[in-house]
């Protein structure tokens, strides 16, 4: 079953004294129910306006985002709040996306307060604990801000945060392009884990295709606005039939030193016929 | 090289915040602001009366002696008790006027913000025409509206002080508004209210604390120009701007009438400035050393 549907979505931005920019053209995407489904672009191809849109912030031009029977850029009171409560997100730079005025406590409880799922003080605190223990902190962090952790212990506050008041869907915008490469494995792991236990369904925005090819089982590749390829992220990866998944793929840095020489040589002889 | 690095390891200054964990500045100023709020309760008790108010022309001008600590002014009465009863209509009335337009500055900003791109426009044109409200000009206004005293210098003060306040923090907001976290927030489905009390504001009304700071002297300032034209504080009140605008034209022969009350409100500008500051350093976890 499907959980999220995108049928049709186009996104045209207006700018003044300029031409049009369409940057999404009739984007069909579906995630189904209890999957992990990937999403990889480069940057500019339209993956922020796609999650801009499913987040209700940024109302597409035409077409319909479909949550569970709600079309979210419609939603308002009840519907909204559903939404609200069973689509979470994390983004990509732990950082700016965490309030720095907030402690781990605050930050982590804001949904169950916020979604009136624990409304007693002390309760709420201890569940906070549980799910930092979850992640992989400590209740000691509780009363510390995101200042005093390093962006991958961050990245843990979000997914706990994003994780409290157990959502549905789990939208990840390039959760760990902004981590050093030795931690995105951990965080990483930790998510895989986290949908293994508690079975919920996960969007992956990403750039990185070996990213994508550890966690994700089905895979849509995006280009200035349009999804060239879909299917099972096996399928996809190993035998590119779209031109731009093959360069992707190519781009992938590989540890075996002959074929990353081949490689850069047909970048090169690319780049003369161009 | 290794001999270089053991000299240079132990080296650790002794200062007071390597020793208390505090800075010299962190300590003195709190001490400062404490003073003069003192002062400004206490003040108008302590000194004697005749010493503030009485005129006493034998004595006009005279230079600061034992007798009078900072001199005597044109009429005789003593600087240094005139500036202690002073403290409290200087002090206190620029402190009301600040609080009142921030608190109207902060509510416009607000409103701005929340209300979406039509209130936005709506709200910040209003600024714009209120912004060109000279105080002065407003205050003679008020005056003859509410009749020449403190008071109505400090109405007068408050309306035209907001739309800075309302501008500043509007676009600071705005600057705020447009961060991650308040995206976060917002797909978590946190109420308007929620996003403004404790993600917006918090995140935003730093910048305030550092004006404000600067706002306590420029203000006493502006009430003392008031005063000179004749709608501020009325004579014989001792209030800090009307000494130094009253005693402006003796400044060549008698300096000390000007320069004492003008160094009183330098120090408090100077005061709340630091302390301005320090609050920004202590609220702001992000420029928290630990």
């Amino acid at each position: 079953m499907s959980l999220l549907e995108l049928r049709d979505v186009c996104k045209t931005f207006h700018a003044f004294g300029r031409e049009p920019v369409k940057a999404l053209r009739d984007i069909n995407l579906t995630v189904e129910e209890g999957t992990i489904t990937g999403l990889v672009g480069e940057s500019g191809s339209g993956k922020t306006t796609i999650i801009k849109s499913i987040m209700g912030l940024e109302k597409p031009t035409s077409g319909t985002i479909t949550y569970d029977g709600i079309n979210i850029p419609e939603a308002k009171g009840d519907e909204l709040r559903r939404v609200r409560r069973e689509v979470q997100f994390v983004f990509q730079d732990p950082t700016s996306s965490l309030n720095p005025r907030m402690t781990v406590e605050k930050l982590v409880g804001e949904g169950l307060l916020v979604h009136k799922l624990e409304t007693d003080r002390s309760r709420r605190r201890a569940r906070v604990a549980d799910l930092l223990t979850m992640v992989g902190l400590s209740d000691r962090d509780l009363d510390r801000h995101p200042r005093s952790f390093s962006g991958g212990q961050r990245q843990r506050i979000a997914i706990a945060r994003a994780l409290a008041i157990g959502p549905k869907l789990l939208i990840c915008d390039e959760p760990v392009s902004a981590l050093d490469v030795s931690v995105q494995a951990q965080v990483l792991n930790l998510l895989q884990d986290m949908q293994e236990e508690l079975g919920f369904t996960v969007l992956f925005i990403a750039h990185d295709l070996a990213v994508v090819r550890q966690i994700c089982s089905r895979v849509a590749v995006i280009q200035s606005g349009q999804i060239v390829e879909e299917g099972p992220s096996e399928t996809v990866l190993a035998n590119p039939t779209h031109p731009y998944t093959q360069a992707l793929l190519r781009a992938v840095p590989n540890p075996n030193p002959t074929v990353a020489r081949q490689r850069a040589q047909e970048r090169l002889a690319e780049e003369k016929v161009a | 090289m290794s001999n270089t690095l053991t000299k240079i390891a132990p080296l650790r200054r002794r200062t007071v915040r390597a020793i208390t964990g505090v800075s010299g500045v962190q300590v003195i100023v709190p001490i400062m602001v404490a003073l003069l709020v003192i002062l400004a309760i206490v003040g108008p008790l302590i000194a004697p009366f005749d010493a503030v108010y009485r005129s006493n022309i034998l004595d006009s001008l005279q230079a600061p002696s034992a007798a009078h600590w900072l001199g005597t002014d044109g009429q005789g009465r003593d600087v240094f008790w005139r500036i202690i009863a002073g403290a409290q209509s200087s002090l206190l009335s620029s402190v009301l006027i600040v609080t009142g337009f921030s608190v109207l500055g902060i509510l416009v900003a607000t409103i701005a913000t929340l209300g979406g791109k039509r209130a936005d426009e709506i709200v910040m044109r209003i600024v714009d025409a209120a912004l060109a409200f000279p105080p002065i000009i407003f205050a003679l206004g008020v005056a003859a509206a509410l009749g020449p005293s403190l008071s109505s210098a400090v109405i007068a003060m408050i309306l035209t002080g907001w739309p800075v306040t309302a501008r500043l923090l509007r676009g600071v907001m705005k600057e705020t508004m447009s961060q991650p976290f308040i995206e976060n927030a917002r797909v978590l489905g946190v109420s308007r209210t929620r996003l403004m009390l404790h993600h917006v504001l918090p995140n935003s009304l730093d910048v305030l604390v550092v004006k404000w700071a600067g706002d306590i002297g420029n203000t006493i300032l502006i009430l003392g120009g008031l005063s000179f034209v004749g709608v501020g504080a009325q004579p014989p009140s001792a209030e800090w701007g009307a000494m130094v605008t009253g005693a402006k034209n003796v400044i060549a022969t008698a300096p000390w009438a000007a320069l004492a009350p003008g160094f009183a409100i330098a120090l408090t500008a100077l005061a709340f400035g630091l302390l301005g500051d320090i609050l920004q350093v202590r609220f702001n976890p992000a420029l928290r050393r630990r």
